[in-house]
């Protein structure tokens, strides 16, 4: 490059480095000073919902007449604490992406309190903030919590604060027009009278098919033809295998069954798969605590083994890969308009009913009640999954008071308006399910039914909730996992997988000391 | 005290060391005796040798010790075949050589999560090329989700794919070390190519290839990161070797205490294996 220039022009080479040095360490310092002065982070971007931040007058009817908004008394409470941190580990579900990308931003904009949230999976959401609440790190102020069990955990292990007691000591910091009983998880959330915090999300699982699959006259008549009956959602086990069975074409790509048999998620499946005779408390005697059907469970009851045997048999019907599907794959297959007839929770609702995401599920897709099988019935009623989740206050967090103020900005009436249109699956509030009509109306715009399923389901008493509150749950799903996947992959017959698993877990029962039939 | 200068030397680094490698290991032996689950409300109790009276009688560990056992011999013997043929061609002379030894040894140079996810990808059924192009050029229908057999192959090809350039390598120096006047006299004497390998090449990179038998070994026998990826320890429990296993009861089960007692198990499994290749790389040297 020196050679080129002229003796004239030609920069001596130290000197060159030396203005060429202290350029370069000015434009550092610029920029450093440039992204200090921007701080926090980037903008918000992907669903943009365009909602009020005040309760539309029309839509509601009822509830609690309260002067202002919340943002107005969040404006104003959130004084002593502006420049705060919140920080939440949670799991990446479509509420909490959604919070994340239309609310945070707003949430500080109106408290001068930064809300930082790590969306996770669930497995790595779990093991962080049981490390950080075991050691008191105080890295989080809100844990994630989306299963009794895990509830009950810390609770008694006094990790997490009852929000009841922390509100009746903050009055001054509660929205009195905030009605936390209007939440519909709000019992599974509550343990020995406390609760863990407002849920910020509830949705269902259940079955679903495609609407257009099923309305086709050239395949309704080849069903009728090939099975005897009209082509409709399956009302017992061996009308969802037949549909199972003719919707099943690999060269289509199209599949009949989807589930998640993951070593993860099958624990789960257990309480929905097919028949509702899903095995509660992991077939628990109702007291002490024994698995075994010898022992008064029914984990290896023969309603378990046929269920098992049902659960095993229609995954030859699921596309490839099924073996190892969680729950993002199940809806992640319904999106791609693989499946005709699966179970899905209906937080994937976000993207299968979005015609810009999934234009192949968009408009396509009903939900169903699950059958039921008499003869295998165990409950009167549970027939759907629930579930939901919360951000409870850790004990050991930096930021209560505004972490308070964040769960109730999240969970109100006017966030969860604008969450159940971005969602589309998602209902936490009773006074939004019943009090208004937006539930009909989105199901009229996506062409579902999603809501009056979610309606029917808590009107009628047919969701089960999460597994029990049992601080020691997690050793009995890791038992419990184990022997399912290997059903699973035919390693191990239903009977086998079942009655060993009971063995197995009564055993582990007895040596963390739980009371068997005996001991009452 | 100049005679012992040189220890006083080291104790700054032998201490660091000590506290890094066993402290940990003799907290985990701490917590091998203890019942400590760490969600339950109970607190951490001593309960002296239970953990590893159950460990015998527990059919998910000795499954998965076996299963690890099976596929580090597989794999091992795999990587030691391939290998030492890989070692012939790489002493070859021919265009391209370097580039070939280049392009062999670049699977070392991913990371094993890399690796896993990588084979993730290729052989996963319906998305993956592997699957895609042996259905459609040979009919096979390679599904590693449904296929206990094609799972735990796939767990031997990715591991040889990933470590065969290493075991290569090692019998390299030892093939090239061996004398050429040795080679050449074989040669005159018009021994063949199997009696070569019988009696000169195999006796004389004895030590190579017990070095790979056993550090291969042991890294085989500890794997975590690839198994984890490819197939999360499925279907079943195929694939569920002793660290899979070990991880899932800690981190989602968290039985702290029973994982610590295993822990220890594999912990001494590895210092035998070490032993022996100690004891056998020294024996070959005399």
């Amino acid at each position: 490059m020196f050679c080129l220039l002229s003796e004239e022009k030609k920069v001596a080479r130290r000197q060159f480095l030396k203005y060429g040095g202290a350029a370069v360490a000015v434009a550092g310092v610029a920029a450093v000073g440039y992204m200090a002065g921007q701080g926090g982070a980037p903008a918000p971007t992907g669903t943009t919902v365009t909602e009020t931040n005040t309760v539309t007058a029309g839509t509601m009817t009822g509830g609690p007449q309260v002067e202002g908004n919340i943002e107005d008394f969040l404006a104003k409470a959130s004084g002593p604490y502006k420049g705060q941190t919140v920080r939440l580990v949670s799991e990446s579900t479509a509420s909490g992406m959604w919070l994340n990308e239309n609310k945070r931003a707003r949430f500080e904009e109106i408290t001068g309190i930064k809300v930082e949230m790590e969306l996770l999976g669930w497995d790595d959401v779990m093991r962080k903030q049981l490390l950080d609440a075991q050691q008191k790190g105080g890295a989080y102020d809100l844990y994630y919590i989306d299963e009794a069990e895990i509830m009950a955990s810390r609770f008694d292990n006094d990790y997490i604060l009852d929000w009841y007691m922390y509100a009746d000591q903050h009055k001054d910091l509660l929205w009195p027009g905030f009605n936390v009983t209007d939440l519909i998880p709000v019992k599974y959330f509550t343990y020995k009278g406390m609760l863990a915090g407002p849920p910020f999300e509830h949705f269902i699982r259940t079955i679903v098919y495609r609407k257009d699959l099923f309305e086709d006259p050239t395949e309704k008549q080849n069903f009728k033809a090939k099975y005897g009956w009209d082509l409709r959602p399956a009302q017992t086990y061996d009308e969802y295998r037949q549909i199972a069975e003719f919707f099943t074409r690999p060269d289509q790509d199209l599949y009949g069954h989807v589930c998640m048999p993951n070593s993860m998620c099958i624990p789960c499946d257990m309480y929905t798969a097919t028949g509702g005779y899903g095995i509660m408390n992991y077939g628990l005697a109702t007291l002490g605590y024994r698995a075994g059907y010898k022992n008064g469970g029914r984990l290896d009851s023969l309603g378990a083994i046929a269920w098992l045997h049902r659960y095993v048999d229609l995954l030859q019907y699921g596309p490839p890969g099924l073996a190892n599907f969680t729950w993002d794959d199940e809806g992640a297959s319904i999106a791609a308009g693989r499946i005709a007839q699966g179970w899905v929770f209906t937080e994937n609702f976000a993207y299968i009913q979005d015609p810009e995401k999934s234009p192949k599920s968009a408009g396509k897709i009903l939900c169903t009640i699950p059958h039921v099988e008499p003869k295998f019935y165990t409950y009167s009623t549970p027939l759907i999954y629930g579930d939901a989740g919360v951000w409870a206050m850790a004990r050991s967090g930096q930021a209560k008071e505004a972490a308070f103020l964040w769960n109730q900005y999240a969970t109100c009436t006017e966030t969860q308006i604008g969450q159940m249109k971005a969602c589309k699956g998602l209902a936490p509030r009773s006074s939004l399910l019943y009090g208004t009509t937006l539930g009909e109306e989105l199901d009229a715009k996506y062409g579902t039914n999603v809501y009056a399923t979610i309606k029917r389901a808590t009107r009628e008493g047919l969701l089960m909730g999460p597994f029990p509150p049992m601080a020691d749950e997690p050793v009995g799903r890791d038992i419990l996992w184990k022997h399912l996947v290997d059903a699973a992959a035919k390693k191990v017959t239903p009977e086998d997988a079942l009655t060993t698993c009971a063995n197995e877990m009564d055993e582990k029962w007895k040596s963390l000391g739980y009371p068997d039939l005996k001991g009452y | 005290m100049a005679k012992f200068r040189s220890w006083y030397l080291l104790v700054p680094a032998v201490s660091l060391l000590a506290f890094i490698d066993l402290a940990p290991f003799f907290y985990g032996l701490d917590l091998s005796f203890q019942r400590w689950i760490m969600t339950s409300p109970n607190p951490p109790t001593y309960v002296g040798f239970y953990n590893y009276g159950f460990l015998v009688n527990d059919s998910e560990f000795l499954g998965a010790f076996v299963r690890g056992v099976t596929f580090a011999a597989i794999s091992i013997a795999c990587q030691l075949l391939l290998g030492l043929g890989t070692a012939f061609i790489m002493l070859r002379k021919f265009r391209g050589n370097v580039a070939f030894k280049v392009i062999l040894t670049l699977p070392l140079a991913v990371a094993p999560i890399a690796v896993g996810s990588m084979w993730r990808i290729m052989m996963y059924p319906g998305i993956g090329p592997i699957p895609y192009y042996l259905k459609h050029f040979l009919g096979i229908h390679w599904d590693m989700t449904g296929s206990s057999a094609i799972a735990f192959a796939t767990t031997i090809m990715m591991d040889t794919w990933h470590w065969l350039p290493l075991a290569a390598l090692i019998m390299l120096s030892g093939i090239a070390g061996i004398p050429q006047p040795l080679l050449e006299s074989a040669a005159i004497d018009g021994v063949s190519i199997l009696q070569k390998l019988r009696f000169i090449y195999l006796p004389l990179i004895k030590f190579e290839i017990i070095f790979v038998v056993l550090l291969r070994g042991m890294d085989a026998f500890r794997i975590f990161d690839e198994i984890w990826m490819l197939t999360g320890g499925g279907p079943g429990n195929t694939t569920r070797f002793l660290s899979v296993s070990l991880y899932t009861l800690i981190l989602r089960g968290w039985d702290i205490g029973y994982g610590a007692a295993i822990s220890m198990v594999y912990v001494y499994v590895i210092i035998v294996m070490c032993w022996i290749l100690y004891q056998a790389v020294m024996r070959v040297r005399e």
